[in-house]
């Protein structure tokens, strides 16, 4: 009778059964990058509506979930956490069963160290963005396991420190894979320096971490595997091509195709921010993530970044409907306010047909640009400014000019500056080099300067912005006040789990 | 024998037995015209002796039986006599689990469903005429819908998250799910509901939600009989909702956005008043039709005393009250009994039925699914009723998007056009078939050997083409996806042998055994395939074009489950006053791992049938009495057939992020994904209801009256609850057996036979039940389950209505209160004109600097100066405080009617309709509710709703929540069956002409158009409207023909 009872799922696999084979790791580990992609994640949220600053607002939105309205019960930021989770128990999955698998332990190795790095960078998101968090590093093994509190920053820290040390030593050089979107020690190592930046920073102000985000700045500096694209443009325009520069681009993540097939891996980079255009076949562009003067006006003049990072002009239509004709068209000097975001253009993008808000567009998660920065920043703030991390700032802001990075250039270089002026520069050129890039409210933030920054924003949308467009930034900016420097945690979790405490001021 | 010859004097005696043969003690018998009166003892012996022989008569008589007169012969001394029962109705043998018992000897809670009845009302289903037939089985109709289900709950919900329904046992043979639009009505024979714990005991494991016993018509010994039923009708909506003229539109389009409106509905020197007379476009007049339903049914029974069979057929043909949808029914059964010979019986039923329902399904968004506007009464209410172009708008008709709404994320289309293009038919075949072996073993001692299979597949076609909403370019969806389809197909098959020992004994006449045993085995499977394809290039082939398209979701999935069980019943008899029933039942589920696989379901009743006493006898107008008492545990597995393991999946994965599959691509080449889905639960295991019943029967006048009262007490434990999971573990849900809920009611059934002439007739069914619902605790880690509508409107995800928490109801309207308008003494007039909320007046749960004269205001209930979430409460209750059903049968020579009310009253609906029809979804050109009417306006102040372009926090309050209470006419059937004379002169045996109506009448306040109304049921999510498809009235005439 037992044996009549014992019915097997024919449809589906259990976690007992799986992780075998090569194959199947590579499917797990598929599984775990995927959750980078979600729509509140880097899909979309990340960058965009759940990302607030100084260098955006969304277009006409006073009111809904792109207008910077937060609470716990708020649909998008749930989804945002779950994601996160979600990729969290995916890697905790594979590595509980990876031991198991019948592959060399050289395979196992590579995917253990992108599964460690990975759960590392979504404890890492989740800390940088709703404070501390439950932390978890087995997977859930029954829906009966107890719920876990919030486990103090630090130690969330440490460990992701601990795993991300761990996976630089398992994970391959970027050269052996020839594109950037796998794990690689590079992206490890320069991951590394921005997460020890972020510790040396608000909240945790662990100063002492200054050197070790300068030790592995350094690292992927002196591996020889990494050099500035000549062009600024360039470097976006790969992205959108679907063409990989390994020396520049150290870690982006990938989007493909257009969302018409069975496989639905688009993104909406260069839908939902990039150039307004009404035209599908052209590249439809929403403009939601729409541009701030205070990013035009961060550029000096000849900066060519300027007028890549915020176009210029935009497609304006000939008729009604996705289908009419466009027209490229330049703005006058005096409108700034109405530009778009300008660094992910549809033109060049491979896939056709176009759809209308899903692109293969890939986002750029670490740029080496981005390294030599944070060399500099690290360095100037352990042990002050230096002529090493200078000439980093200025390889960096010749780029911009179109100059050869490499030969000094008076016109464009800084001079060498005080500690405190440097430290300015630098926050600039970051602001400069990597707009819409997803991290500069991550910098206002380990800055300290957040709030007061979005405080002035506000003032300066009254004071410069048409009245047309102003009525939903005003809103967006307002919004921020000192309890914004963390999320609320949101229902998912602090509904069911009684262990977890509300952020201050939510 | 010896008669003595010289003397008139005589010794009569003999025995009074019943029509069963069971002695009947304390029968009168008396010497007719004489006072010489003896009563028959225990053995129901009687002698009498009597002086003059010659002319004598002998009269038997007692109560519940119909008096006998012997006249005496000079010869015979000994008169065994048989008196027959007037009770027929307590000598009705009803259809329990594995067996039958007369009414009388019932000692649990069945509820019988007066079939007769229920076949008088014209519908479809059997479902939709049995809401307030029987007390303590809630039935309700999801919305009107053609061929969709009823809800069916008994004694109230026992499970949160899992499904409330009955199991249903067609002919023996048990199915969880059936679709019941595949019964024809005409065969059903009876309908039994088991309800307390001794009846559904003996079917375990399934049995904690009660039991619906389908019995269909058998052939019967004797000539054959051919019936002819047909009956053909109309329908007609009950109730529209009213929404504003023309000129009510143009007036609220021109408040809205006076510069824009102007330029569209003033242009050429019209005014406001130039459409006072414009009868513009009622788009109600356009999808709604009066729509036929005709069905025939035609069925030859017969037999002798070895072979009897019935044969039947149906054909119904419904047209649905909005144009394009319908549902048709082609059925046919073939039922044979044999008797090979003494011992050995055998029989099949066989019934195979094909459904096909059609058309836009108004209770879903389609592909389009989250935005209100993508649902089909969001267009027909909304729509605009006139353009600015012209006066006639005959353009408005004929285009199936209106020209001027550019914005893309209204979803609104032309719901005339739209209707007419939906293609959405779903196609079902269902075959029941089942065959038993009846072989007595020896005398008493039975063996019956069942078989049998369903077989139920279901497949559903959608074709959207370019004039629809999901397949214009005009749409997010359509343009993505251009025209697009799919097809799927579900095939859910079972298999069930049952083997049964049936013992029944009499030790002398006070003792009658009867034991049951037996074990069976059952095995399901599911299975689904289909696919979806887009940019189709020929929309003209319809489906059959789907090939030429782009292949996007190809689902194919199967799964299994099995049940094995023990099961065993003990009826005793004691002096046929005392009856005890115990069963029990072990059920083993492959649902459960294996150390939880086995469940172990006892039952136990009494009851006394107090009026057999001696002491009752001078109690003579009591004629029935009897208390039933019961105690018993049966079970609920109703869990995904796999759900105590945890999965892994590929594909069919729908999250809204275009990530469907959780794969990646690595330098741009794709890798497909693996990922943990659901986490199982080794632990889980089955959901138990203990569940006690006190009864009541009592008769009077011979049981012209019968009322039944019973109470009970159900307490579900270890509820299988789809629990919600902290983020954190990685899965947001997942099963656990944790929580309690309780239903306690009470519940009367009162049947009278008010006159009983040979012309005239007039008998009363009255029930009425009362059920109360908590939930007595949740898991500790979730102190309240609070849950969203999802899909209806994405602007309300945020907002979650519904609240199930320890000490209230399973289900609860959560959300504000509704506080009037802000008028402008709440403002600082700004120098600029504008107005600035004082400090002092709370805000409505948006930012102040939003908030104008006329907005709508919540209460403070905290007082703390800020309307939030924190100012929640609750707001109503979905559960009626009473339901039930009042059935009165007239009968005058020929002529017969039936008049029958139902009702729920109490109970409370959320109608989201007034969510966006009141002003609330401020597009432009979109027509609103008639009560808009009553809007804020500065020379109105007092009005009910805000002011025109209002803006509002997208929350639920108590202004959308209603009475859901009504009263029904529901059923009213008047027949005329001609004269007997006439009938043997044609040689028929008869016929009756009829008129029956449905859903004639109904008293409610509800605003909306049918309070009987949950287009999200879930156990959760109760009694919510937004767009349901209403229900029709309808109006047939019909013939029975009997050869």
């Amino acid at each position: 009778c037992n044996k009549f009872l014992d019915t097997k799922p024919v449809d589906s696999i259990t976690p007992e059964t799986y992780y075998k084979t090569q194959t199947d790791l590579d499917r797990a580990l598929a599984a775990v990058y995927d959750r980078l992609g979600d729509r509140r994640t880097y899909g979309c949220g990340l960058w965009g509506f759940l990302n607030f600053s100084d260098e955006f607002y969304v277009k006409s939105q006073p009111t809904g979930y792109m207008s910077n309205t937060l609470d716990a019960s708020m649909l998008e930021l749930n989804r945002c956490w779950e994601a996160l989770y979600v990729g969290i128990e995916r890697a905790n999955m594979l590595l509980d069963h990876l031991d198991g698998a019948a592959v060399p332990d050289s395979n196992k190795n590579e995917v253990k160290g992108q599964a460690l790095f990975l759960r590392a960078f979504y404890y890492f998101v989740l800390a940088d963005n709703f404070g501390a968090v439950p932390l978890k590093l087995t997977s859930t093994k029954s829906p009966l396991e107890p719920n876990i509190p919030r486990t103090p920053l630090p130690e969330v820290y440490a460990q992701i420190v601990k795993d991300m040390k761990e996976a630089e030593g398992l994970v391959k050089e970027i050269t052996y894979y020839g594109f950037g979107g796998r794990i690689s020690k590079s992206a490890v190592q320069a991951m590394l320096a921005r997460i020890y930046l972020t510790m040396a920073g608000e909240p945790l102000n662990d100063v002492a971490k200054y050197a070790d985000a300068k030790e592995y700045a350094n690292k992927v500096i002196i591996s020889g595997k990494h050099a500035l694209n000549p062009s600024f443009q360039n470097v976006f325009i790969r992205l959108s091509a679907d063409e990989y520069d390994i020396k520049e681009s150290i870690w982006e993540l990938e989007f493909d195709g257009n969302n018409q097939g069975i496989v639905r891996e688009g993104g909406y980079v260069g839908s939902w921010m990039g150039i307004y255009c009404p035209n599908i076949d052209t590249g439809f562009g929403y403009d939601h993530v729409h541009i701030t003067a205070k990013v035009y006006n961060v550029y000096e003049p000849n900066d060519l970044r300027r007028d890549w990072t915020v176009a210029p002009f935009r497609f304006v239509p000939n008729g009604s409907g996705t289908r009419a004709p466009v027209t490229r068209t330049n703005w006058s000097a005096t409108q700034i306010y109405e530009r778009s975001v300008g660094k992910y253009r549809r033109e060049y993008e491979k896939a056709r047909p176009r759809d209308q808000d899903f692109t293969p567009i890939n986002f750029p998660m670490l740029r080496y640009s981005d390294v030599l920065l944070m060399f500099a920043e690290a360095e100037n703030e352990a042990t002050g400014p230096s002529a090493e991390g200078l000439e980093y700032v200025n390889k960096v802001r010749r780029r911009g000019f179109g100059k050869p990075v490499d030969v000094a250039d008076p016109a464009v270089d800084l001079p060498a500056l005080g500690q405190q002026d440097f430290r300015e520069a630098i926050r600039a050129e970051r602001f400069r080099e990597l707009s819409y890039e997803g991290i500069r409210k991550h910098d206002l933030v380990r800055w300290g300067i957040y709030v007061t920054t979005m405080q002035q924003q506000v003032t300066e949308y009254q004071t410069n912005m048409p009245a047309n467009l102003s009525d939903a930034a005003i809103k967006q900016a307002s919004r921020v006040t000192s309890r914004s420097v963390l999320f609320p945690i949101p229902n998912t979790e602090i509904a069911v789990n009684p262990y977890v405490t509300q952020n201050p001021g939510w | 024998q010896n008669a003595p010859a010289t003397s008139t004097s005589k010794n009569i005696s003999g025995k009074v037995t019943d029509a069963e043969n069971e002695p009947l003690e304390g029968v009168t018998v008396q010497l007719k015209g004489k006072q010489l009166t003896v009563t028959t003892d225990a053995k129901g012996v009687y002698t009498i002796t009597v002086p003059n022989i010659k002319g004598a008569v002998l009269s038997f008589s007692m109560v519940g039986y119909s008096s006998k007169e012997i006249p005496l012969n000079a010869t015979t001394s000994v008169y065994n006599v048989k008196l027959t029962s007037t009770q027929t109705d307590l000598d009705d043998v009803i259809v329990i689990g594995y067996g039958t018992v007369k009414k009388k000897d019932l000692t649990g809670s069945v509820g019988q469903v007066k079939v007769e009845d229920v076949k008088k009302a014209p519908v479809p289903s059997f479902e939709d005429a049995l809401a307030g037939r029987v007390a303590g089985v809630q039935v309700s109709a999801v919305d009107g819908q053609p061929g969709s289900s009823n809800l069916i709950t008994i004694r109230g919900g026992n499970s949160v998250t899992q499904s409330n329904a009955p199991l249903y046992v067609i002919d023996g043979f048990p199915v969880e799910n059936p679709n019941n639009n595949t019964f024809n009505p005409d065969d059903i024979e009876s309908i039994e509901i088991l309800k307390d714990a001794s009846a559904t005991a003996i079917y375990g494991a399934r049995g904690a939600n009660g039991v619906v016993m389908i019995t269909t018509r058998k052939g019967k010994a004797g000539i054959p009989v051919l019936t002819y039923n047909t009956w053909a009708g109309v329908q007609k909506e009950i109730r529209r909702q009213e929404v504003m003229s023309p000129y009510e539109f143009v007036k609220y389009q021109l408040e809205l956005n006076p510069s824009s409106f102007k330029d569209i509905y003033l242009k050429d020197g019209k005014t406001l008043d130039s459409y006072r007379d414009v009868k513009g476009v009622d788009w109600q007049d356009h999808i709604f039709r009066t729509a036929p339903m005709q069905s025939h049914s035609i069925s030859l029974t017969g037999g002798n005393d070895k072979t009897r069979y019935a044969v039947s057929g149906n054909l119904l043909d419904q047209q649905g009250i909005i144009i394009n949808s319908g549902f048709r029914r082609y059925q046919g059964r073939m039922v044979l009994d044999q008797s090979v010979n003494d011992r050995l019986k055998v029989g099949l039923n066989v019934n195979y039925t094909w459904l096909r329902t059609t058309g836009q399904i108004a209770t879903s968004g389609g592909e389009n699914g989250i935005n209100a506007s993508s649902y089909l009464f969001f267009s027909a209410w909304g729509y605009r009723p006139v353009t600015g172009d012209s006066l006639s708008d005959l353009s408005l008709l004929e285009d199936a998007f209106d020209s001027d709404i550019t914005t893309e994320s209204d979803l609104r289309v032309n719901p005339f056009v739209s209707a007419q293009n939906a293609h959405n038919k779903a196609f079902t075949n269902v075959l029941l078939a089942n065959a038993y072996l009846d072989y007595t073993l020896a005398k008493g001692l039975k063996l019956r050997i069942t078989g049998g299979v369903t077989r139920n597949g279901n497949r559903r076609e959608i074709f959207n083409n370019s004039n629809t909403a999901a397949g214009n370019i005009r749409t997010t969806y359509g343009r993505a996806n251009g025209v697009n389809g799919s097809v799927t197909n579900n095939i859910f098959s079972s298999w069930l042998n049952e083997n049964t020992l049936t013992w029944n004994k009499r030790f002398n006449k006070n003792h009658i055994l009867n034991v049951v045993g037996g074990f069976t085995l059952q095995k399901t499977r599911s299975q689904s395939d289909g696919f979806t394809a887009n940019k189709i290039p020929n929309e003209g082939l319809g489906i059959s074009g789907l090939d030429e398209g782009t292949p996007i979701v190809n689902v194919s999935s199967e799964s299994e489950a099995a049940l094995a069980s023990f099961l065993g019943r003990v009826n005793y008899t004691l002096n046929s006053k005392y009856l005890f029933t115990a069963s029990f039942r072990s059920d083993g589920s492959s649902k459960f791992a294996s150390g939880n696989r086995w469940g172990y379901f006892p039952s136990g009743s009494v009851a006394w049938r107090i009026h057999e006493e001696k002491f009752m006898r001078q109690f003579s107008f009591l004629s029935e009495a009897k208390l039933r008492a019961s105690y018993g545990i049966t079970g609920n597995n109703r869990v995904a057939d796999f759900a105590y393991l945890s999965v892994l999946r590929q594909t069919g994965f729908t999250n809204g992020s275009g990530n469907s599959t959780p794969g990646y691509y690595f330098n741009n080449a794709h890798i497909p994904g693996s990922a943990p889905v659901e986490v199982g639960n080794k632990d889980l295991k089955w959901e138990r209801t203990a569940q006690m019943d006190l009864g009541l029967d009592l008769g009077f006048l011979k049981n012209r009256i019968n009322l039944t009262v019973d109470y009970y007490n159900k307490r579900t434990s270890d509820l299988l609850l789809l629990a919600n999971l902290a983020a954190s573990t990685g899965y947001l849900t997942g099963y656990k057996n944790i929580g309690k809920v309780s239903n306690k009611g009470l519940e009367f059934t009162l049947n009278t036979v008010n006159i009983d002439n040979k012309d005239f007739g007039w008998t009363t069914n009255f029930n009425i039940a009362f059920n109360r619902n908590k939930i007595l605790e949740l898991n500790y880690d979730q102190p309240s389950i609070t849950t969203r509508v999802q899909g209806w409107n994405d602007n309300f995800n945020n907002s979650l209505p519904y609240l199930a928490k320890p000490g209230l109801p399973v289900a609860m309207y959560l959300g504000y209160l509704y506080n009037g308008l802000y008028q402008v003494e709440d403002f600082n007039k700004l120098p600029n004109g504008s107005y600035s909320l004082k400090d002092e007046v709370p805000n409505n749960g948006q930012d102040r600097t939003l908030i104008k004269p006329g907005y709508m205001k919540y209460k403070d209930i905290n007082g703390d100066g800020i309307v939030d979430a924190n100012d929640q409460t609750l707001i109503g209750n979905p559960m009626p405080l009473h339901i039930g059903g009042f059935t009165n049968n007239f009968r005058y020579r020929g002529f017969d009617l039936s008049v029958f009310f139902q009702w729920s009253y109490g109970n409370d609906v959320l109608n989201a309709n007034r969510l966006v029809f009141e002003g609330m979804e401020a597009r432009p050109f979109l027509n609103m509710f008639k009560s808009w009417e009553d809007r804020w306006r500065p020379d109105n102040t007092d009005a009910t709703l805000p002011v025109a372009g209002v803006t509002s926090p997208n929350v639920y309050s108590d202004r959308v929540i209603e009475d859901g209470s009504y009263l029904r006419l529901k059923t009213v059937a008047l027949g005329y069956s001609l004269p007997d004379a006439l009938m043997k002169r044609i040689k028929i045996k008869s016929i009756r002409l009829y008129a029956a109506a449905q859903n004639l009448v109904t008293w409610t306040n509800y605003s909306g158009v049918d309070p009987e109304v949950s287009v999200r049921n879930s156990p959760l999510t109760p009694s919510f409207d937004w767009s349901a498809y209403p229900k029709a009235r309808t109006i047939t005439l019909g013939l029975n023909v009997t050869f």
